[in-house]
């Protein structure tokens, strides 16, 4: 059995999630997954040759994996509040047009100023 | 043998974590996914890393759970027990190459004896370089959330 081949299993689910859902959550979770795989060949090659540098590393890379998730979902959920949705597609297709509309708005005030 | 079923449902619920459009499955996937690898942590010998995954897990697993109840959509199709079998099955496919492959690794020849604690202890400017970036990077997600929260009071 192999650790570097389940961390590259784990890996590839996640960019699969990634590529595939378009739901918010669900990148959360990917990305989880993502770090949880490259975060997890420090342990194992560093517990199968008896070195505790991997497990230190892990430790620090794990809480600011943590830290850095807390605040993506904060701002998951303010955004989410502000547009309703959850869909990225969509959201992208709200921004797309909020854009637009700032483009036409800037346009109309030029033309009013001429 | 303990291992490899270990290794066998961390990816089966992996997967599924990926697969349930329900949010709330999806996250209870994840979280049995983080428990497994403590154990699989615990059981390399690394027990520090398993704590620490436990304990951090914990928080993730709660953060998720209250955010997905504010997240989750109510128009979310049902999933057929088919296609949950289905990603079972897939799962336990992709679990396969890791249980029968191996890919060779050349240890280092050079003796470093550490211990965990010296470990941590040699790592502490990396540490205080993460703990400021963590911080710097907090600080920019509150200050952008009193923002949009100031400029929706403005509008309104």
């Amino acid at each position: 059995m192999d650790y570097l081949i389940l961390s590259v299993v784990l890996m590839g689910i996640g960019i699969y999630g990634l590529l595939s859902k378009y739901q918010f959550l669900k990148t959360v979770i990917s990305i989880e997954l993502i770090t949880n795989a490259a975060t997890m060949n420090f342990v194992l090659f560093a517990s199968s040759i008896l070195k505790p540098l991997g497990e230190a590393i892990f430790i620090l890379a794990f809480s600011t994996d943590a830290c850095i998730s807390a605040i993506v979902l904060v701002l998951l959920v303010s955004i989410s509040r502000k547009y309703g949705t959850c869909d990225i597609r969509e959201l992208a297709r709200l921004l797309h047009s909020e854009n637009n509309d700032h483009e036409t708005n800037n346009c109309e005030i030029i033309a009013k100023r001429e | 043998m303990i291992i490899e079923l270990i290794v066998i449902l961390l990816i089966i619920f992996a997967f599924l974590a990926v697969h349930f459009e329900e949010a709330v499955y999806a996250i209870g996937s994840l979280v049995c996914m983080l428990l497994l690898l403590a154990l699989l942590f615990a059981l390399n010998g690394a027990f520090f890393v398993a704590i620490f995954q436990l304990a951090v897990g914990v928080g993730t697993a709660a953060l998720l759970f209250l955010s997905s109840e504010m997240l989750s959509e109510e128009s979310v199709k049902k999933q057929t027990i088919q296609s949950l079998i289905a990603a079972i099955a897939i799962a336990i496919l992709l679990s396969l190459p890791v249980i029968f492959l191996s890919v060779p690794i050349i240890a280092p020849s050079i003796p470093i004896v550490f211990t965990f604690s010296q470990a941590l202890w040699d790592l502490r400017i990396v540490d205080i370089l993460i703990q400021g970036l963590v911080i710097l990077v907090t600080a920019v997600g509150v200050v952008f959330f009193f923002h949009e929260i100031k400029k929706e009071k403005g509008a309104s």
